[in-house]
């Protein structure tokens, strides 16, 4: 290709306003793709209330750089992931699109934007690769994507109509079916699909999308320096020092995570071990979960420090005070951000023993696995670590380094080439040409 | 005795000029007086009732009775008309007497009588009618000279001639004239009282007033005869110049109090009337009874006549008065519901543990339906505790037996909902009781919920209350045909050429069609394709900015059809394929999913395959996976019709080729338009969709259309919230399926037969 290869990141937040690992993961993306050469990519991401927006258009900028828009949207079910206001997508959102004239337009996420948006763009631009970055399982999962049940608090393997019911006894079967059909049914006009993790991967694939169209692509971090290891003061000679960093809500398993610090034993536990607890968010979660972390974290006394949320930007400050990164998620994670920082910044991790974390943080290598929701297990993981003070030097010997962002972007770019090479093969340019049966 | 214009001084109407002509030009012919039967003409005039009926005035010899006659002198017609004679006052010429006769000239057949002769004792005489007609008050008027003193019982025959046979309008004014001509004004009627049923009672004074049963004529906008019963009672005012009088005037048709100005009564000496006196008070059902129970106690007359007034004054007010009654009777009603065609659904309870009521009926005007004999019994032992113990039963009620509830459905009780409806208690050796009934207007659907919810399904009692009345009620309902309300096109324009419309039918439980218009967009053969979505008129107000919204974004040609009396989704599916501009129609409930794209395309093919009366529906599957409708097969078992592989892997499916069905499904059908526009609707009742979409399904085998379904093309339905299992959807279920086999049992039977053949 001699001209310029023209990409549009679509994402549902943009990081420097809404805090996630999708919009750090898109938006490292973007700037991967702008370091390479002959590459140049924009990045469109959706606002919402409390932002005003401007009366005759749903576009603004918020005074982001050049290459960043942010679009509007407000009329979203996040049942069927549906955008109601079709008509701000088709005036300003196809609009907008048809002039940039994007070759490859990359979702990574429907969320507030409505999978109408795939369908407009794909008809507008019938020649485009359009493709779409799952970072959860919200195409399969109306509880909030996780796909662990409502009144359990199990985790879910599979989904179906029947099945979702039981989570959402108000509402029917036959709705479930519906979003389903609906969902698929969209996401098939896009071209290929790519996921963080295998495990996603998988889960996607079994939902019912083509595995010719599935690749795994890790996240990109856009960090310059790794933290150097935290400085050991003095007498304190033990890597005691344990964080937990991401959002607090009740998938992340903050509680299993204060509830095994609890019971280590005083004498393993000692002067000098600490909790840090950086979460964003507590206040957006509902009141009793609210209620419950402030009492889990009052009752753990000296050994737990919550210090709220924290900038991403913060990371590399925040981790030279952190010997272990703890990632007790009691869902199934995809490619947590905060693994692939842990893993740049060579901290070594205590993680679920489930989904992607298990994937990502090989056990006794990157770090340590423990039960999924157990405390227990946990505190004995903390007394395992506590008391052999080798474990921590070996993991940090042989932890994996992440993909730096260009790198990432590098593998996009190939996928993107190899999609486009596909389409100027095919015969026409009929939509739906491209679908595998 | 001829009419000549000369010599008759005050007759009312004017005679013809040409008196004592007979024939055309035939001089009058004399009287003989030979052995020989010599015709003999003479003239009479002729006062026509009805289209059919003459009375006849003329003078000759005596005659009473019946005589034989003949019309218009032919043999063929003869006949026998009733005849009264008098002797003449002033007699001349051959003629001693004068006669009225009544003549019936339906043999006739519409020709115009022109004479009449009478044969009997060996003479003939035949009367030409003079051409100008009387009329009844003229002849009632001319009467009173003729006749003199023996009028009243020349106009008592004449009523007695009418009376005879059905009564009419027109002979009822005949009558009233006849009667008016002699009658005497006596006494004035003051109190007129409605009943519901049509009697009417009355209250006035007269001199001469008989007490007991008699015949009246009512005179005024609707002259009636009545029957009256009257019993007299002293009124002071009077001075004994005249009694006061309760009466009770009972009448085939209701009588109208309204129109009513007076009334003639045949007393010793003729016939008298009674006036409706200016300043009358006219009482309403409900106030009637009163004025009748307060005079009660000083009536005079025969037991069967007092009787009849005290069942008058003890007549339905509008009031209960069951609930204060000082037996041990108590009664409520829980709901009333009056569907469609003026069926009346009843339930309540009744607790008369001692047995005191001796009959219950519903009633409503002149209807009355003994409850006791239908009604179904159910356990309630909330009324039992309720009651026990305290007044009026306040011995302890069985605590073993609670079956005092009850379910009746009366079909066409209540037609227009013109009138009150209570219940009434007959109670032995007292007044009866009352209990208004207030029905509430629901459809047929509506009615057979309520009761079935209302009750634990698991009563043992159900499965007698589905058989007896809500079976019943289900068959017997027919509502309106729907129809279109009202058409809009959304979206763009189709540039023609297409040959099907995919007709979608809404029902009131589609909130949302977002998903749906999606789907089909994404088919790229459905997105060209001309769509009507039609369903119930407040779904499509509701959802009508959506689809506009959405018809707009994917490019789709949708019109809107607002269905008027819409029942279910095949209302909608029939009344939006009547709307479709093309010969071929698909029709699609919007409760179900496509599965794949192409699926329209595919049936479309199969249905060129064959010729247009063909109808193909696709396998139905459901949510998981499992088949949902799959064709069906005539079988010696299950009824005849058993479905295929219902619930059975969908993979089932993949090695079965596309075969006949004696029924497709209507919810998921491609077929030519004419043929499911010839299918109409005529309403048939049911409760759920299973048993209505199979009913079509059959009517349009039977209409000929041959069905065929194909396992290879796939549609999703999921089971409905309300398919769920629970007690009610199984007894709703059980209705559909019996009015189902009511009406289809015998088609069915033969289409097993002659396919076995």
């Amino acid at each position: 290709m001699t001209e310029e290869l023209r990409v549009l990141v679509i994402s549902h937040g943009h990081p420097s306003l809404s805090l996630g690992g999708g919009e750090i993961a898109s938006h490292n993306l973007h700037k991967g793709l702008n370091a390479l050469a002959g590459i140049k990519s924009v990045y469109l991401a959706r606002v919402g209330s409390p932002t005003p927006r401007h009366a005759g258009t749903a576009l603004m900028s918020l005074r982001q750089s050049a290459s960043d828009i942010l679009f509007h949207s407000d009329d979203f079910d996040h049942f069927y992931l549906s955008n109601r206001n079709t008509d701000d997508i088709r005036r300003d959102l196809v609009r907008f699109v048809r002039d940039i004239n994007p070759h490859v337009v990359h979702f990574h996420h429907i969320l507030g934007l409505g999978l109408e948006a795939l369908y407009a763009i794909r008809e507008a631009l019938p020649d485009a690769a359009i493709v779409v970055t799952f970072h959860e399982f919200l195409s399969i999962c109306h509880h909030h994507g996780q796909m662990v049940k409502i009144k359990s608090g199990q985790l879910c393997r599979r989904a179906s109509p029947t099945d979702c019911h039981s989570c959402f006894p108000e509402i029917a079967p036959a709705s479930f079916l519906k979003r389903e059909r609906f969902v698929r049914s969209m996401l098939e006009l896009a071209d290929v699909y790519v996921s963080p993790s295998r495990f996603l991967a998988e889960r996607y694939a079994a939902w019912g999308l083509s595995p010719d169209k599935l690749f795994v692509i890790e996240n990109g971090l856009a960090i310059r320096e790794p933290a150097p290891p935290r400085v050991l003061p003095g007498a304190e000679q033990r890597r005691s020092r344990f964080a937990f960093f991401g959002q607090m809500t009740p998938f992340k398993g903050v509680d299993v995570l204060i509830d095994a610090v609890a019971r280590v034993p005083e004498r393993i536990w000692g002067e000098d071990s600490r909790l840090m607890i950086f979460g964003a968010n507590l206040e957006y979660q509902p009141p009793e979960f609210q209620a419950r972390m402030k009492k889990l974290i009052d009752d753990a006394g000296s050994r737990v420090r919550f210090y709220g949320s924290y900038q991403n930007s913060e990371m590399p400050e925040l981790m030279q005070t952190v010997d272990w990164v703890v990632v007790p998620s009691i869902w199934w994670e995809n490619s947590p951000v905060v693994i692939q920082e842990a893993l740049f910044h060579g901290r070594p991790l205590l993680c679920s023993n489930i989904g992607g974390m298990a994937e990502k943080v090989r056990n006794g290598q990157d770090g340590l696995h423990f039960r999924v929701g157990s405390p227990e297990d946990l505190a004995d993981r903390f007394v395992e670590v506590l008391s052999n003070g080798h474990v921590w030097e070996s993991l940090r010997g042989s932890m994996q380094r992440p993909l730096g962002h260009v790198d990432c972007a590098e593998q996009h770019l190939a996928l993107y080439r190899a999609v486009l090479d596909r389409h100027s093969h095919a015969d026409g340019g009929e939509v739906g040409q491209l679908e595998r049966a | 005795m001829m009419y000549r214009g000369d010599e008759e001084p005050g007759t009312r109407e004017p005679l013809p000029k040409e008196a004592g002509v007979t024939a055309k030009g035939a001089p009058r012919p004399s009287s003989r007086r030979e052995g020989a039967v010599q015709p003999v003409v003479e003239t009479a005039i002729a006062c026509p009732i009805n289209e059919t009926l003459i009375l006849i005035l003329g003078s000759g010899v005596p005659m009473n009775g019946p005589q034989p006659l003949l019309l218009n002198g032919d043999p063929a017609l003869p006949g026998k008309a009733p005849v009264v004679s008098w002797p003449l006052v002033d007699a001349k010429g051959r003629a001693s007497h004068g006669f009225v006769a009544l003549v019936f000239t339906g043999p006739l057949k519409g020709e115009r009588l022109n004479a009449v002769t009478f044969r009997g004792q060996g003479r003939s005489v035949t009367y030409r009618l003079l051409p100008d007609l009387m009329r009844p008050a003229a002849l009632a008027g001319a009467l009173g000279d003729l006749a003199g003193p023996g009028m009243p019982a020349v106009v008592d025959a004449i009523i007695g001639m009418l009376s005879a046979g059905p009564m009419s309008r027109r002979k009822l004014a005949a009558m009233t004239a006849f009667v008016e001509a002699g009658a005497k004004a006596d006494g004035f009627i003051e109190i007129i009282g409605a009943f519901e049923d049509g009697d009417v009672y009355l209250q006035g004074w007269s001199q001469e007033m008989s007490a007991g049963v008699s015949r009246v004529l009512i005179g005024g906008a609707t002259p009636q005869i009545a029957e009256c019963t009257a019993a007299a009672f002293d009124r002071q005012d009077l001075n004994n110049n005249g009694k006061g009088y309760a009466a009770l005037l009972v009448a085939p048709e209701p009588i109208d109090p309204f129109g009513m100005q007076r009334v003639y009564v045949r007393s010793r000496d003729g016939w008298r009337y009674a006036d409706v006196y200016e300043q009358r008070l006219l009482a309403s059902p409900r106030d009637t009874p009163g004025y009748a129970r307060a005079i009660l106690p000083k009536l005079r007359g025969s037991a069967e006549v007092i009787g009849r007034l005290r069942e008058a004054a003890y007549r339905y007010e509008g009031l209960d008065t069951v609930s204060a009654l000082a037996l041990p009777v108590r009664m409520a009603i829980d709901h009333a519901l009056r569907i469609e065609q003026g069926g009346l659904l009843i339930s309540g309870w009744l607790l008369d543990p001692d047995h005191r009521v001796e009959a219950i009926k519903l009633r409503r005007r002149q209807a009355s339906v003994d409850l006791k004999p239908i009604w179904s019994r159910i356990d309630r032992p909330d009324v039992t505790r309720a009651f026990d113990g305290k007044a009026p039963f306040l011995s302890q009620l069985d605590p073993d037996r609670h079956s005092h509830g009850f379910v009746a459905f009366i079909p066409d009780f209540d037609p227009d909902g013109s009138a009150p409806i209570y219940i009434e208690f007959a109670i032995p050796h007292a007044p009866p009781a009352y209990l208004p009934v207030v029905p509430k207007r629901v459809s047929y659907r509506e009615a057979v919920t309520r009761q079935l919810k209302s009750i634990s399904a698991r009563a043992t009692s159900v499965s007698e209350l589905v058989e007896r009345h809500l079976i019943p009620l289900v068959a017997s309902a027919a509502t309106k045909p729907a129809g279109v309300e009202g058409v809009e096109h959304v979206g763009t324009l189709v540039s023609g050429g297409a040959d099907t419309t995919l007709v979608i039918g809404l029902d009131d439980q589609t909130t949302d069609i977002t998903t749906l218009v999606a789907l089909l967009a994404l088919d790229p053969q459905i997105r060209v394709a001309p769509i009507i979505l039609a369903g119930p008129e407040q779904a499509i107000g509701e959802l009508r900015g959506e689809i506009r919204r959405l018809a707009e974004f994917y490019g789709l040609s949708i019109d809107l059809v607002a269905v008027s009396a819409f029942s279910d989704v095949f209302d909608a599916l029939i009344v939006g394929a009547n709307v479709a501009k093309t010969d071929r129609v698909v029709l699609f409930s919007a409760a179900l999913v496509p599965a794949e794209r192409g699926w329209l395309g595919r049936l479309r093919s199969a249905h060129q395959e064959h010729d247009a009366s063909v109808i193909i529906s696709p396998a139905l599957i459901y949510e998981d996976d499992s088949i949902r409708w799959a064709g069906y097969r005539l079988s010696g078992e299950e009824d005849g019709l058993a479905e295929n592989y219902v619930g059975y892997p969908a993979a089932t499916l993949d090695s079965i080729a596309p075969s006949a069905t004696p029924a497709a499904n209507l919810e998921c059908c491609i077929l030519s338009k004419a043929s499911i526009v010839a299918l109409g609707q005529d309403g048939h009742g049911y409760l759920g969709n299973r048993e209505k979409g199979l009913d079509l399904a059959l009517r349009l085998a039977r209409a000929g259309l041959k069905a065929w379904w194909l396992p290879g093309v796939r549609v999703l339905g999921a089971e409905a919230p309300q398919d769920g299992i629970n007690a009610w959807e199984v007894h709703a279920r059980s209705v559909d399926r019996a009015v189902f086999t009511a009406r289809w049992a015998e088609t069915i039977h033969a289409m097993v037969h002659s396919e076995a053949a």
